[in-house]
């Protein structure tokens, strides 16, 4: 398996064997940056790649204290969330508990906690947060400033800072699998390929693109296999195992070359594949994307 | 441009300065030695309203250890001038980006101060970076190593001036007196760079360059006189030539009716002893331009009528920019686009134009606390007591307007050019005045008026805006109100929590005293 990256790497957390350079560079084309038999990608930070191989736990980069902390017990760099606002969410098997800042998550002093069974995922962005049952189920909470982030009503009975069910993604066709969010956008994807997305892409004050219900994403009729929201840009995989990207590419992050600053409408991003390899998934960070490839086997 | 001189702060020189430097040569020495110092970048400090002198530790190392790393790592390769240039600015817009994010995803009293100390340290060694581009590369052992650097042009003396007033106008001056004053110092020296360009005495000057700095060799010595409409005055604030201060102590605690507590007054020739009305005029466009870098210096504008209609925004844009497209135009009233310097500490940003005028004693008086029969009055009082006033410019073209609303201060608004129209209503008119609540998003409007004075007053929009608007705010007729024209060279004592409404009549440069 190999894991492809393009993007921001300030410090060389795209970088996971060889000598560092003393300033390096950012990417901005993809490239193979890790070769192991198996690859998962345990958490991303701002300076820092963490993932899971058979070889044990690499890090790429310059570890932050939230992922040091987090590190330190076995299976809980998937199970907490930072947000842009330094406030933290955390699931157990039990429900959610929710944290005000990195200091009180440090000192274990809680700010709420909301029971609830069989969650499956968690994910946040600039201010919020969203959360996936494995029955399908997906709920935020967040600052009320940015209410079109939450992709649901806000009221005195359903306060944004509050865990509170997305309604609209309730009645669909296929239940949703996966969510990801990033900057002021979150994206959820159904076992029947769909993606749908709210929030808005980029400056949080910016009038346009604003979604404040889940909205369908339409990508010349592709389904979709995977979606993963950065800081300011979003990458697909379709099931015909081709990349779309989108949004801001000033760090590299879509992999299209350096000569592209602002991408408006989807573009594929084709990589140089050898024969027989394909893409299973794609992953955002805050200004940089990866990829995993598997050999056709 | 001779009253910079004497200006620099002494304690700024350094044993690095030597007498024969250029203002350019002294201008790098600075940034290296002061904004680069890796030291300095760890003992930066910031006040947090909760924290005293002793409490204080250093706030970089609290946006992580990544950052607080690469952050020195720049900082170290500018004071070099080795490494990748376009890398290295490159790395430095990154790292304002990120605190810019962090400005939005905090609301905004919330905003940890490490990341405003990021977005202006990192502003800082762009800035110097900048300032150095020209000798980037050459060996470091050349002890005329300075002398080989060329004139900054007009382009990178834009850049400069923009990414440190970006700096100062997004994460606010620094708490360091030291950094302000060697801010303040290396934008005067900046300043005579600029001059140097705009006359020539640089001896590799282009052609290009210099029609760049002479845009203003023709700009007249006054502001166009075109007028606004002016509202007639229907019940005119008394005037009294500058009281004592315990006179205007009385006149603010002895109210003549304590139901309505202290009342608005014009106290005129109070502001004779400003520079900023004789040697040092603020009625001179060119003498604004020359305290501005040419022109140079960014503010925040205000586009739009007025903070509550739509369509209103806020922009950052050159001084000259401001000038030549809202303030000089000698066209109709109707032409003027509507742009505004509205209720900004110039005078934090650009500390020579303090010098220029003085706080009136007045502000220094033993003020009231709110008056019981403002609606506002606990909110008010709950107000921080003030060390010193709060000072804020307002800037604009004829027709400016600032909607009805109250402020938590005792207010000395000084006209220093042009006139202004001002309308008032004392606290306990405020059922009639219909103030807005907490709008969408969580914003407390509570301090603003729904009511469009010049709609309801006919002088705004057409008949039937005047009709809905009086069959919406059926009570506003009842509201007893006082107004004037402040002219210039006046002062306005505006009591706290009283309603204000005001609109300029002619090119107009106030300053507002907030006290408490």
């Amino acid at each position: 398996m190999e894991l492809w990256a393009s993007g921001f790497n300030a410090w060389s957390q795209l970088q996971f064997d060889g000598e560092l350079p003393a300033e390096p560079r950012d990417l901005d084309v993809f490239a193979c940056v890790l070769k192991n038999e198996h690859i998962e990608i345990l958490r991303t930070s701002l300076s820092a790649t963490v993932v899971q191989t058979n070889s044990g736990i690499i890090t790429a980069g310059f570890p932050d204290e939230f992922t040091k902390l987090c590190s330190k017990s076995n299976g809980r760099l998937f199970k907490v969330a930072l947000a842009g606002n330094d406030k933290v969410s955390e699931f157990a098997a039990k429900g959610v508990t929710q944290y005000d800042s990195l200091q009180d998550f440090a000192a274990k002093k809680k700010s709420s906690f909301r029971p609830l069974s069989c969650i499956a995922q968690i994910a946040s962005n600039q201010t919020g947060f969203t959360l996936l049952t494995s029955n399908g189920t997906v709920y935020t909470w967040g600052d009320g400033r940015y209410e079109a982030c939450l992709g649901r009503e806000v009221n005195d009975e359903r306060k944004a800072s509050d865990l509170c069910e997305v309604d609209e993604l309730r009645d669909l066709p296929d239940r949703v699998v996966k969510i990801s969010s990033g900057g002021y956008m979150t994206a959820a994807l159904t076992a029947g390929n769909d993606v749908y997305l709210w929030g808005r892409q980029g400056h949080p004050e910016l009038a346009e693109p604003l979604m404040a219900s889940p909205t369908p994403l339409d990508l010349d009729g592709h389904d979709c296999l995977d979606v993963a929201v950065g800081m300011n840009h979003l990458i697909v995989l379709t099931t015909e195992r081709r990349i779309f990207v989108v949004g801001s590419g000033r760090s590299g992050q879509l992999g299209l070359g350096s000569a592209i600053i602002e991408l408006k409408e989807w573009k594929e991003v084709v990589m140089p594949l050898k024969k027989g390899q394909h893409v299973v998934s794609v992953h955002a960070a805050y200004k940089n994307s990866f990829v995993r490839v598997k050999d056709g086997t | 441009m001779s009253s910079d001189e004497g200006q620099t702060p002494c304690h700024v020189h350094s044993i690095f300065e030597t007498f024969d430097d250029s203002p350019q040569q002294e201008l790098i020495r600075m940034c290296l030695h002061q904004f680069c110092d890796v030291e300095r970048l760890k003992t930066v400090v910031t006040d947090q309203p909760d924290s005293t002198v002793d409490q204080m530790e250093a706030t970089l190392p609290r946006c992580g250890e990544a950052i607080a790393d690469l952050l020195s790592r720049l900082a170290k390769s500018i004071s070099d001038q080795v490494g990748d240039y376009e890398l290295g600015i490159h790395r430095l817009d990154d790292l304002i980006a990120l605190a810019t994010e962090k400005f939005y995803a905090f609301p905004f009293k919330d905003v940890p101060a490490c990341w405003r100390d990021l977005f202006r340290e990192a502003s800082l060694l762009k800035f110097s970076a900048l300032a150095v581009q020209g000798i980037w590369g050459i060996s470091k052992d050349s002890s005329r190593k300075l002398h080989k650097a060329p004139p900054l042009s007009g382009i990178t003396i834009d850049e400069m001036v923009k990414t440190i007033d970006m700096a100062l106008i997004m994460a606010g001056p620094p708490t360091s007196l030291d950094t302000r004053d060697t801010i303040s110092a290396v934008l005067q020296l900046l300043e005579k760079c600029n001059s140097n360009l705009a006359s020539g005495n640089d001896e590799q000057r282009s052609s290009k360059r210099r029609r760049l700095s002479i845009v203003f060799q023709n700009v007249s010595n006054g502001f166009p006189c075109s007028s606004a409409f002016a509202p007639p005055v229907s019940n005119p604030i008394s005037r009294t030539a500058a009281p004592t201060f315990d006179a205007f102590e009385k006149h603010m605690n002895k109210p003549k009716d304590s139901n309505i507590g202290p009342e608005p007054i014009i106290v005129s020739g109070a502001l004779e002893s400003w520079p900023a009305r004789a040697e040092r005029p603020w009625n001179s466009p060119k003498y604004l331009l020359s305290k501005t870098i040419g022109g140079r210096r960014l503010v925040p504008i205000e586009i739009g009528r007025s903070y509550v209609d739509d369509g209103w925004g806020q922009k950052v844009i050159p001084f000259k920019e401001f000038m030549n497209h809202y303030i000089l135009p000698e066209s109709e009233e109707s032409n003027f686009a509507s742009g505004y310097l509205a209720q900004h500490d110039l005078f934090a940003q650009i500390p020579s134009l303090r010098q220029d005028i003085a706080i009136p004693d007045y502000c220094y008086t033993s003020a009231p606390p709110p008056h019981f029969s403002s609606p506002l009055a606990k909110k008010h009082s709950e107000v921080t007591q003030l060390e010193e006033p709060i000072l804020n410019a307002w800037f604009g073209p004829p027709g400016t307007i600032s909607p009805l609303h109250t402020d938590p201060y005792h207010n000395i608004l000084a006209q220093v050019v042009g006139r202004k129209y001002v309308r008032l209503y004392a606290p306990s008119e405020s059922e009639r005045l219909y103030p807005r609540g907490t709008e969408d998003g969580g914003v407390d409007m509570s301090n603003t008026s729904a009511i469009d004075v010049g709609v309801l007053a006919g002088w705004d929009g057409t008949e039937l805006e005047r009709e809905k608007a009086q069959s919406r705010f059926p009570r506003f007729n009842e509201a007893e109100f006082v107004d004037c024209v402040l002219e210039e060279g006046e002062c306005l004592y505006i009591p706290v929590g009283w309603w204000h409404y005001v609109r300029s009549l002619s090119v107009s440069f106030s300053v507002s005293f907030w006290f408490n």
